[in-house]
């Protein structure tokens, strides 16, 4: 009889361990029960005003990302895309919160690797969107081939001008990785050609107004000029103001990057003979899924690239392009 | 033993245990996917109802511009501007009554972003004469201009795309076109078209949230995206979206499977249009707080079966304890205790068999009361057998001792050895009971010694002494006889010169004594212990030994005689025994005989001590008085 009592005992205690445990699930079981999600990510943009569409699209790709992953990533960066010292302040603050994770789209090469670093070592991931970092702490770059893209441009200029003519290069700043692989693609396409007949490079500065001069000179002082493949926005719009206002845009064939406005208008009105358009909304997107998969676990590429592609006067308006070309910014 | 028992509980709790383990989790399974089901029904339905009624939205403006088209159709100014020849000085004042007409239409709801209308004779007129028409846009390559000729007079809707009529603008729009031609004849005479502002649709079906996940897309009838949250990521095959499968549905819905997970695409196409609005939900949001509800389901069923574990516990234990006391009750009767009855309460099968149990044991008790009352009797009889069977060869002897002082004419002496005999043979044979008084029984030992005396003449002397108090007092008859005659045989027969035997009795507090006393030869008193003890022992054992002790007395052996008269020797010693066993059975084991050297005596002999409780009745409450006088 007292066994079976102590039996009985011993059988209360069980199962009362046995609720308390259910009460407690440990965090695996829960981890089961609930979807993944919830891990503090902030994206560092190199700009968030209103003004630049590239840069809004790429937040619509990073919202669109951030639903599907079940994460909320507070977006924040600069006025102006200029602003350096800027988007060097806010990066500090933002590592001051001791995020899970940062998704930067660093504005220079080099002055933000200092900042980053001492983020890496306080285990925040970081992974760099659109331009890359000088420093191997970031898990993975996620941008635009920019290579590929420039080798799409230089063969569309090769087929545009022929040969024995020469060929302008007007990049934007030295020094810029999007600058020198764009460079880089352009004169692998343009490899058959007489090095000597390649002109260039030549630097805007990003600003259209000297592209404009460049490209005036240019027109002036070689007549042998067939061709000019401007390698970002501001540089295509100056060359194309340029040859527009020459009125030489039939004789000298301009392949431009980016897809603002007024460089469609040019390429509708065949100023501008192609456009190589690169895709935000895909690198947005790109740049949110491969921090959520760094931060559960999975293997990430250490490069990971978005394609572009080149878009010419006649293929403005299909399907695929105009929604490419003219992006439905939606204002949620 | 035990572990049987524990199995009866362990197997009741364990059954128990799991039927309810069993029924617990089906019911929890059931009532889950019952909640589930009826969950995503009620999301289902709200899904469905929702898309309904993003479809009638679209149509709604749709069903506007092609109003709007009607109205510009049915113009009076629009019909004579495009139809009519009219002068050049008319035209003027026509193109800005029609455009002030176009920009009222157009003033009245901001979706509307443009209003345009080409005639064949050349003239473009739109809503507002500032606004300044792309000079790269070719009207007659356009596909919503072809479109509306090869329709002839019905409208027709274009899918979203971009409009690039207007110079330096590239808005997204859906256009309505339709050809404006004479209402009687039917003739065209130009193209109109109609824009809406695309973005109030992607507005209208971005805004909506079908669970975090969900989302909605329109696609047109020939499979191209109207509107498709991730297009960019769709063109770039960064996801694929399933617009074929879409496309086979008409209005309803189908489930797919992938990575992502399960999906739930509903479908309603719109009969103005034939565009196909798409609601996709995650199957693992339709119910918005699952993990909530399995967790319920799961913390309940869990604590339910602890609890049932636990009764169930409780109920074996319950239900086995009056069995383990049943149990127990059996093993103290297989030990051989009667007096053991089980208590167990309720009228349930187990309490019923303890009270069987209970009736069982007390028959068992009974018999075996009865059998040893029954054991005892047949001992009783045996003892009477016995004691029965002590005249036989006295008798033998007595005859023959009167046949030899017949023979010798001793006539007086034969009248009085047969006179002696038959009182002696009235006395012990005619009584049927077991109690005498000690009158009678020293009445019959007085004939006997009578009787001895004459057969052994001067070697024997007699003397009997017992106080009349005790006269009346009962005893068990014929004990002094053996006693006696065991005093003849061992003490006086063999002694040279004879010697005497003396019968004493008297009262000892709540005890008779009787006492025989002999001077002769003597036995030795611890012999004479030992037949005493031998006899007790053969009392506790079967009968059968007396019987054999009797075979002795078979009528078979009077065809030897010598023999038979060696045999008193022996058998006075079992006589002794047979007295010793009968007082001891009659009052219990403190009475009885008792033997010792005769210490009066100068020669020596034996004194045998019978030691009886005072009996007053007989056992069948007779005097025995009255039985003297039958």
């Amino acid at each position: 009889m007292k066994v079976e009592r102590s039996r009985l005992i011993l059988v209360v205690l069980l199962s009362g361990l046995v609720v308390a445990a259910a009460l407690f699930v440990p965090p695996t079981v829960r981890a089961l029960l609930e979807p993944p999600g919830g891990e503090r990510v902030i994206v560092v943009l190199k700009t968030v005003g209103p003004h630049m569409e590239f840069w809004q699209i790429v937040r619509a790709g990073i919202r669109e990302a951030a639903t599907e992953y079940n994460v909320d990533p507070a977006i924040v960066g600069p006025r102006w895309e200029k602003d350096i010292d800027r988007q060097i302040e806010i990066l500090s603050n933002v590592i001051a919160q001791s995020p899970d994770a940062i998704l930067l789209a660093a504005s220079d090469f080099n002055r933000l690797v200092p900042l980053a670093e001492e983020a890496a070592d306080r285990g925040i991931t970081i992974v760099t969107l659109d331009s890359a970092l000088n420093s191997d702490v970031p898990v993975s770059f996620v941008a635009t081939d920019n290579v590929a893209a420039g080798v799409k441009a230089g063969r569309e200029i090769d087929a545009l001008v022929e040969a024995g003519k020469e060929i302008a290069i007007i990049s934007h700043i030295p020094e810029v990785a999007t600058a020198i692989d764009r460079e880089k693609g352009v004169r692998n396409a343009l490899a058959g050609r007489d090095e000597e007949l390649i002109l260039g490079t030549f630097y805007s500065q990003n600003e259209p107004d000297q592209a404009y001069e460049i490209t005036l000179e240019l027109v002036e002082s070689r007549p042998n000029l067939a061709g000019v493949v401007a390698l970002n926005e501001n540089s295509t719009v100056g060359v194309g103001r340029a040859l527009r206002d020459l009125g030489v845009y039939e004789r000298i064939s301009l392949v431009g990057f980016d897809n603002s406005k007024e460089e469609i208008q040019f390429l509708e009105e065949g100023v501008v003979r192609a456009l190589v358009v690169q895709k935000p909304f895909n690198m947005g997107y790109l740049g949110i899924r491969t921090v959520v998969e760094a931060l559960r676990g999975g293997k990430v590429e250490p490069v990971i690239h978005t394609d572009s592609v080149l878009v010419r006067k006649e293929e403005i308006f299909t399907e695929e392009n105009q929604k490419l070309l003219f992006p439905l910014v939606e204002t949620k | 033993m035990k572990g049987r028992s524990r199995k009866i509980q362990t197997t009741i709790a364990l059954a128990f245990a799991a039927l309810v383990l069993g029924t617990a989790i089906v019911i929890a399974i059931l009532s889950y996917t019952f909640t589930r089901q009826a969950v995503e029904e009620t999301s289902r339905e709200y899904t469905d109802q929702l898309i309904d009624q993003i479809q009638t939205n679209i149509d709604s403006y749709i069903d506007h511009m092609e109003n709007v088209a009607e109205v510009v159709q049915l113009n009076d100014q629009v019909q004579r501007f495009f139809t009519d020849t009219i002068s050049p000085d008319e035209r003027e004042l026509y193109r800005r009554r029609i455009s002030s007409f176009l920009g009222s239409i157009a003033g009245t709801r901001s979706d509307i972003s443009l209003i345009l209308i080409v005639g064949d004779n050349g003239e473009v007129l739109t809503q507002d004469p500032e606004l300044k028409l792309s000079r790269l846009a070719t009207i007659p390559e356009q596909s919503w201009y072809n479109r509306a000729r090869e329709a002839s007079g019905t409208a027709v809707v274009s899918s979203s795309h971009v409009q690039n009529l207007v110079e330096g603008e590239y808005r997204w729009v859906i256009t309505l076109s339709r050809t404006i031609n004479d209402p009687l004849t039917g003739i065209d005479h130009g193209v109109m078209l109609v824009d809406l502002n695309f973005s109030v649709i992607s507005q209208l079906v971005s805004r909506i949230s079908l669970g975090d996940k969900g989302y909605l897309f329109i696609v047109a009838s020939d499979g191209s995206i109207v509107y498709h949250p991730r297009q960019e990521l769709i063109y770039s095959d960064l996801e694929r979206e399933y617009i074929d499968r879409v496309l086979e549905v008409r209005d309803g819905s189908f489930m797919v499977t992938d990575e992502k997970g399960e999906r739930i695409y509903t479908v309603s196409t719109s009969r103005r249009t034939g565009w196909r609005t798409v609601g996709v939900n995650y199957a693992a949001e339709l119910v918005k707080n699952r993990p909530t509800i399995q967790r319920y389901y799961f913390y309940w069923t869990l604590l339910c079966i602890v609890l049932s574990i636990l009764v169930a516990v409780l109920i074996s234990h319950h239900l086995s304890k009056p069995i383990l006391r049943l149990r127990s009750s059996m093993r103290a009767v297989e030990q051989g205790n009667f007096d053991i009855s089980v208590e167990v309460r309720g009228n349930n099968e187990i309490g019923e068999l303890a009270k069987d149990f209970n009736i069982m044991i007390g028959r068992i008790k009974e018999l075996v009361r009865r059998n040893a009352e029954e054991q005892e009797a047949k001992r009783k009889s045996e003892l009477m057998a016995l004691q029965n069977q002590i005249t036989p060869h006295f008798l033998y002897n007595t005859l023959d001792s009167i046949i030899w002082m017949a023979e010798a004419k001793q006539h007086t002496q034969v009248v009085k050895m047969v006179a002696a005999l038959a009182r002696l043979l009235r006395l012990s044979i005619s009584r049927g009971d077991e109690l005498v008084s000690v009158r009678d029984e020293i009445q019959h030992i007085r004939n006997y010694l009578t009787i001895q005396k004459m057969r052994y003449k001067d070697m024997l002397d007699f003397s009997i002494d017992v106080e009349s108090s005790i006269q009346e007092l009962l005893v068990p008859k014929v004990i002094l006889q053996p006693l006696v005659e065991n005093a003849i045989y061992h003490g006086i027969k063999n002694k040279e010169g004879g010697g005497s035997v003396s019968v004493r009795g008297w009262r000892e507090g709540e005890d008779i004594v009787l006492l025989v006393a002999d001077d002769g030869i003597g036995v030795d008193p611890d012999q004479m212990e030992r037949v005493l003890l031998s006899s007790e022992e053969t009392a506790r054992e079967a009968s059968g030994d007396w019987q054999s002790a009797s075979a002795t007395n078979n009528p078979a052996d009077r065809k030897m005689p010598e023999r038979y008269r060696r045999l008193p020797k022996r058998r006075a010693k079992v006589g002794v025994g047979n007295v010793h066993e009968r007082i001891r059975l009659y009052f219990g084991a403190e009475y009885g005989l008792r033997f010792r050297c005769n210490e009066e005596s100068s020669e020596g002999g034996t004194v045998v001590e019978a030691r009886l409780p005072v009996v007053t009745t007989n056992g069948d409450g007779r005097e025995h008085a009255e039985e003297d006088q039958e």
